[in-house]
């Protein structure tokens, strides 16, 4: 509730000017003044007049009108004679209108009492009629800034935001919150607030069930109207100076069956003032939460069909993937296949022409020349097997995919590592993480790195192998996360630009490695990055998609 | 001891190489480089020892199973007769499965192929393809 308009706000001067005339005339005075009361001031200003060319009354005179809510006749010997109503709507008091006569002799008879008093009774019902469309103005407009907001921005805490500033200017509020409900948990979440003195505490307050005004709404699922919560056994005090409250709930009852309502929080606004609020706040507030409900059931919406869309393109794009490495499979497999049916049969062949050449007459210089070429046949052969098969180690097919314990897995490739005494292993496992499914290779990967770890820790005076496997979930999925962390060399910076690449030759291998490592991973439908700094070791990260429930 | 020896290899040259190998250590040698070939000549030969077959006979087969099936029907139709598998892109699982399932006698890649281990392979496995017969 609200008072604060001024007297042009509050009544029309022409409307004024016309009561004060009709009452000159119909009582047949000298004049006629009205009286402005402002409550927050207490005070009475003179706001309009007919034939006044200066106040015979006393001064005091509205003052004691409006505290008393009595008509005054005002006598002096030597002075005109006054008579005072008060304005008054429903106890509310909006002004004094007083009229006065010189006529010596005058007195006031019962029927001027009661025409004065009825006009005074129009002005403070045209007032209370301003002021209710001036209320209703407001009200509207604050919708209306809502409604653009509704339907401009999907942002739920901006609009949220925005009904709670609005309910408070509308009310006349001090304090102000909104909560959500979270079905899952059942708790009342602040979304919003408003108002001096939100501590962290009372930010941190969640009420408990069956706690405070809000969870009474929450259960009765009606709006709740206090003119002195002090007096209420239910009230929970966050701000120790309120004193009214009002509090209405947060319901979707679009489409639904009446009792289906769908709960989604609570609106609670409080005022330091007694009785600061009133049924037409509650109905202006129902309003607004229903405008919330709308910002809630949006953003909801909006999430959803966000969250479908990444789902989808997720999915796409797994689907994508497993073609594709269906398809480089099928290729792969295909040309080893070729490959060692094509250069394995030189090695084969060469062994034979040994034999053969073993039993047959040569002089020595062409024997050991046709085994130098032989033997040059034969290795070369042989390094484009070997070539082959890393080449095509990532892309072969392993045979189904099989659900593992990332934590069992690290284990089995500790264990195959063979890791000398000197070198520390220091694990920390999440527990109970989901499973990945996965190629069984994805051990061999597991001892790749370790035993990678071992060979940059070799030279090194501090050897210390860290194994961390965890579960994070990123929105509806959930990642196994497996870091292997050594204390040896590290890589220079200039190789870890190329270090996934092929041919990033290692001093003992082909310079497949990492890029089998990364590929492989990738076919698994994870990812693998690596840290280092020179001297300060390396940390490899692995990240699998974990699969079901925890329990599967 | 010499047998009756037929190879299943649809690459021409592992074909020769395999046959001249072994002709060379005197065994009675036929050769097939396709499926059908195969079974018509399992159904004429009674007394074949030793059957060397190329897993995946047929570049295009998806499953790798047509030798499969071929040492399948072998060792329902013909039990004295035995099995060496041979592969040019052999899983370990396609290995397993030769052995447990089928029942081959020996089994060998093409990328590591080891000539005095498959003589070998090969007279044991005529040996005891003889022996069962007798």
């Amino acid at each position: 509730m609200q008072h604060d308009l001024t007297p042009t706000e509050m009544f029309d001067p022409y409307f004024l000017q016309t009561v004060v005339q009709q009452a000159t005339e119909l009582l047949n005075v000298d004049g006629c003044g009205f009286y402005f009361w402002d409550p927050a001031q207490r005070q009475a200003t003179l706001v309009a007049q007919n034939n006044l060319p200066d106040i015979p009354w006393d001064q005091k005179l509205p003052y004691r009108v409006i505290t008393s809510q009595k008509t005054i006749v005002e006598t002096h010997p030597h002075r005109p004679v006054s008579l005072a109503v008060p304005a008054v709507w429903h106890d509310d008091a909006r002004g004094v209108l007083v009229v006065t006569d010189k006529a010596p002799g005058r007195v006031f008879c019962d029927k001027d009492v009661k025409t004065l008093q009825s006009l005074a009774d129009l002005l403070a019902s045209v007032s209370r009629q301003t002021q209710r469309l001036a209320r209703m103005t407001a009200q509207f407009r604050a919708l209306h800034v809502i409604d653009i907001a509704l339907t401009s921005s999907l942002q739920l805490d901006r609009v949220l935001d925005l009904i709670l500033e609005k309910a408070v200017e509308l009310v006349g509020a001090e304090h102000g919150s909104l909560r959500q409900f979270n079905p899952k948990t059942g708790e009342l979440v602040l979304k919003t607030h408003h108002g001096a003195g939100w501590t962290r505490e009372a930010l941190a307050y969640t009420p408990r069930a069956g706690e405070g005004i809000v969870h009474w709404v929450t259960e009765h699922r009606r709006p709740y109207l206090s003119s002195d919560v002090r007096k209420d056994p239910r009230n929970v005090v966050l701000f120790e100076d309120m004193r009214s409250s009002v509090a209405v709930p947060l319901l979707n009852t679009q489409g639904k069956e009446p009792d289906a309502d769908e709960f989604l929080g609570v609106l609670l606004l409080e005022s330091s003032r007694l009785a600061a609020f009133d049924q037409q706040d509650v109905e202006l507030l129902d309003a607004l939460a229903q405008e919330a409900v709308i910002a809630i059931q949006n953003a909801t919406q909006h999430q959803k069909l966000q969250s479908m869309h990444r789902k989808l393109k997720a999915e796409q794009e797994k689907r994508l993937a497993v073609e594709k490495w269906a398809f480089m499979g099928q290729a792969a497999t295909s040309l080893a296949h070729r490959i060692n049916n094509l250069i394995g049969i030189v090695p084969a062949s060469a062994k034979e022409v040994h034999q053969a050449l073993s039993k047959t007459d040569l002089p020595k210089d062409d024997r050991d020349w046709i085994e130098e070429n032989l033997n040059r046949i034969e290795r070369n052969a042989r390094f484009i097997l070997k070539l082959s098969d890393a080449l095509f180690r990532p892309f072969k097919e392993t045979g189904p995919l099989v659900c593992f314990d990332v934590n069992m897995l690290l284990n089995k490739a500790l264990e195959s590592a063979d890791l000398p005494p000197t070198l520390q292993v220091i694990r920390s496992y999440g527990k109970e993480l989901p499973k990945v499914e996965s190629s069984p290779l994805l051990v061999d990967i597991f001892l790749e790195l370790i035993t990678n770890a071992k060979k940059a820790m070799e030279d090194q005076s501090r050897s210390e192998l860290r194994i961390r496997s965890r579960c994070e979930s990123v929105e509806t999925e959930r990642w196994i996360v497996v870091e292997i962390s050594d204390t040896g060399r590290g890589i220079p910076s200039t190789q870890m630009e190329h270090l996934w690449d092929m041919f990033q030759q290692s001093k003992d291998g082909l310079g497949f490695g990492l890029w089998w490592l990364h590929t492989f991973i990738e076919r698994q439908g994870g990812k693998i990055s690596c840290t280092s700094r020179p001297k300060q070791g390396a940390t490899f990260t692995i990240r699998l998609p974990g699969i079901g429930d925890q329990e599967s | 001891m010499r047998g009756k020896i037929l190879i299943v290899e649809d690459y021409a040259d592992w074909r020769d190489l395999l046959s001249g190998m072994l002709r060379r250590e005197g065994h009675d040698v036929a050769v097939a480089s396709t499926l059908q070939e195969a079974r018509e000549y399992i159904q004429k030969t009674k007394d074949l020892d030793l059957a060397i077959l190329d897993i995946r006979l047929v570049e295009t087969d998806e499953t790798n199973e047509d030798g499969m099936r071929l040492l399948f029907q072998i060792h329902e139709q013909k039990s004295a007769t035995r099995v060496i598998m041979i592969t040019g892109h052999g899983t370990m699982e396609i290995q397993r499965k030769a052995f447990r399932k089928f029942k081959t006698f020996d089994f060998f890649r093409k990328e590591q192929f080891d000539s005095e281990e498959f003589r070998k392979g090969v007279q044991e496995a005529v040996e005891e393809s003889v022996r069962e017969r007798r």
